[in-house]
């Protein structure tokens, strides 16, 4: 049997693909990435995606980022997360479904999300 | 359960080539098929051929396959999930074929045995050489054989081959004869066997539902979870003020007008007060042969536009864009139809759904006013509607229908139109297919998909509190009072209808 490819199971799978250590707490995978522009610019930043949010993946991209509440954006539409001392926010990858890899994809998303963090 | 058979019009192609010898003799090979399971329809999807070695098969007039043959093609089905399809051809025949005596044993002595490797029943199927019609059969391991009801090949054109012991064409009704003298009793006792599905009863999926009855199609079923509310009531045309009051369900309304409307001898009109969105709404959808899309949430058109490629169903879409501007008046509106199915691009590529919005859909925020204030206006869906401008979308849907169906001019439907109001232009669109198309991808998986459906916790409210409703008391004697009033106009209908006979 290959790897899953589907499900909270694939996005973890194809985030060790791409060289990440993910791992999975209260109900999050949590993953690190690296914006290029921003205030976090060049910098690690936690973040995280709730497996509940996986189950349809990669057809279906989650929309809530969980980042730390140090994460700020002049404008966001957010809840908590589960995990303490975070906030989740609500931002939808655009024009999805035809990229030759979906994690590799969604990471481009994350860095483009984090790169408007203030 | 009733059975079926479906494939692309690509994978026919490659069995005919193989099935259809140039010597005139009979052929044989073998495919994969993955299952497609409905609430009371199980498909295969036939979706590899595995063409003979050397020796595996022999040619004789007849054709004989070989047991290493049938394990190579067991062997193979297995490890994806599938099944195994046997297939033979009848070079002079035409239509649905029987079994010989001979065809029959063959493929019963192999029921067991690709049962036991696959944990799927044997599917046996028959080329007609003269019409390439199909026809098809499922083996249960022990050998009874349950024979389909259709096998559906999807392509520009959706051709059929019917079962006719299982679904004999109807008798032409007195009501529908301008109807036949368009394209014929051929056309029509085609047209009229497939079982259609309208998900979404408001503006569009009101209009369509009641015509498809009209043209006497004897399956016609409508899938919505919501109720008729004064705000619809500009848009729902055949809705009333009444059923509004009375908290109707938006598929109870649509049934009595489908029921009104149809023309058919026995028309069966069912009402799913599920959303496609639900497990049990998408298991019911993949009973029909055809499904329209009248939805606009990205979540339903989510489903569906997976549905039209794992599943192998075609779905009619389309949709209405109005443009005003901000400060009153119209600057433009557009209305596109199409028809999702493999060989055509999916919704998403053809620029109809953002998948990044399902889950947001899906999460109930898209109704959320909270989530929308905090939201850029461009990035949610847009909801302008007017009926004035729907029915043109009805049109646009009805015409690729047809076209799917009919045929005219032996040419299938056109791929995605787009008429622009403000030029008044049709337009062909040019919306290729993404080279790595997440869901053209699962073309034929039927079972395997990715899951898109769950609770559903609107569709849950909605009938909750339309169940509460009904239990208040002036609701009831409303209710009870409308139904009344319906059942006596077709007591009266059919009373009229008798007493004509009579006279005649």
């Amino acid at each position: 049997m290959g790897s899953p490819q589907v499900g909270a199971d694939g996005f973890v799978v194809g985030l060790r693909e791409c060289g990440l250590d993910p791992v999975v707490e209260d109900g999050v995978v949590r993953f690190q990435a690296k914006p290029v522009a921003g205030a976090f610019a060049g910098t690690e930043v936690d973040c995280g995606v709730a497996v509940e949010e996986l189950g349809s993946w990669p057809t279906v991209p989650p929309h809530w980022v969980h980042l730390p509440s140090a994460v700020r954006f002049p404008r966001t539409n957010s809840r908590n997360s589960p995990i303490a001392g975070w906030l989740k926010h609500s931002r939808p990858p655009s024009g999805w479904g035809n990229d030759v890899d979906p994690v590799w994809a969604y990471l481009a998303h994350v860095r483009g999300v984090l790169g408007e963090a203030e | 359960m009733r059975r079926s058979v479906a494939m692309t019009e690509a994978t026919s192609s490659e069995l005919v080539d193989h099935l259809l010898r140039a010597d005139g003799q009979e052929d044989i090979c073998l495919a994969v098929y993955r299952p497609s399971t409905g609430r009371d329809r199980s498909t295969a999807l036939v979706v590899d051929m595995l063409p003979p070695r050397h020796g595996e098969r022999a040619v004789h007039g007849t054709a004989t396959v070989m047991g290493d043959y049938v394990l190579r093609a067991a062997a193979a089905a297995a490890e994806s999930g599938g099944g195994v399809v046997l297939l033979h051809s009848h070079p002079l025949g035409s239509g649905w074929q029987g079994m010989s005596r001979a065809d029959t044993e063959a493929e019963r002595s192999y029921a067991y045995m690709a049962h036991r490797i696959t944990g799927l029943p044997l599917v046996g199927m028959t080329l007609a050489g003269r019409d390439h019609g199909w026809s098809a059969r499922h083996w249960e391991p022990e050998g009874t054989v349950n024979w389909c009801e259709n096998v559906r090949v999807v392509g520009s054109q959706l051709r059929l081959t019917w079962n006719d012991a299982l679904r004999p064409p109807p008798p032409v009704q007195q009501s529908q004869l301008r109807t036949v003298s368009g394209w014929g009793e051929e056309a029509q006792a085609n047209l009229v066997r497939l079982r259609v599905l309208v998900v979404g009863a408001g503006s569009v999926g009101l209009d369509v539902g009641p015509r498809l009855a009209a043209t006497g199609i004897e399956h016609v079923g409508v899938m919505d979870f919501d109720s008729v509310e004064i705000v619809n009531l500009d848009r729902m045309i055949s809705a009333a003020l009444l059923d509004a009051l009375l908290y109707r369900s938006k598929v109870s309304v649509a049934k009595r007008i489908m029921a009104e409307a149809a023309t058919a001898g026995d028309p069966r009109i069912a009402c799913h007060d599920q959303s496609i969105c639900e497990p049990d709404g998408l298991a019911i959808a993949r009973d029909y042969d055809v499904v329209f899309s009248c939805v606009d949430r990205p979540w339903p058109r989510a489903v569906l536009n997976q549905m039209a490629y794992a599943d192998l169903i075609p779905v009619i879409d389309g949709g209405l864009f109005i443009d005003p501007f901000h400060d009153g008046g119209m600057r433009n509106a557009t209305w596109r139809s199409h028809v999702i199915r493999p060989g055509r691009p999916c919704m998403a590529c053809n620029k109809q759904l953002d998948l990044g919005l399902v889950s947001t859909d899906r999460d109930g925020l898209l109704d959320d006013p909270s989530y929308i204030a905090g939201t850029d206006e461009g990035a949610l869906p847009s909801r302008q509607n007017v009926a004035a401008l729907a029915v043109s979308v009805t049109a646009g849907l009805l015409a690729q229908f047809v076209s799917l169906i009919v045929a005219p001019g032996g040419r299938g439907e056109p791929g995605p139109l787009q008429y622009v109001l403000s030029i008044h232009e049709l337009d062909h669109r040019e919306d290729l297919s993404g080279a790595n198309c997440i869901v053209e991808k699962e073309t034929g998986v039927g079972d395997r998909r990715v899951p898109l459906t769950g609770t559903h916790l609107r569709a849950r409210e909605v009938r909750e509190a339309r169940h509460a409703a009904s239990k208040r008391i002036w609701i009831r004697v409303g209710q009870s009072a409308d139904d009344g009033i319906y059942r006596a106009r077709r007591r009266l209908t059919k009373l009229m209808s008798a007493t004509r006979s009579t006279a005649d």
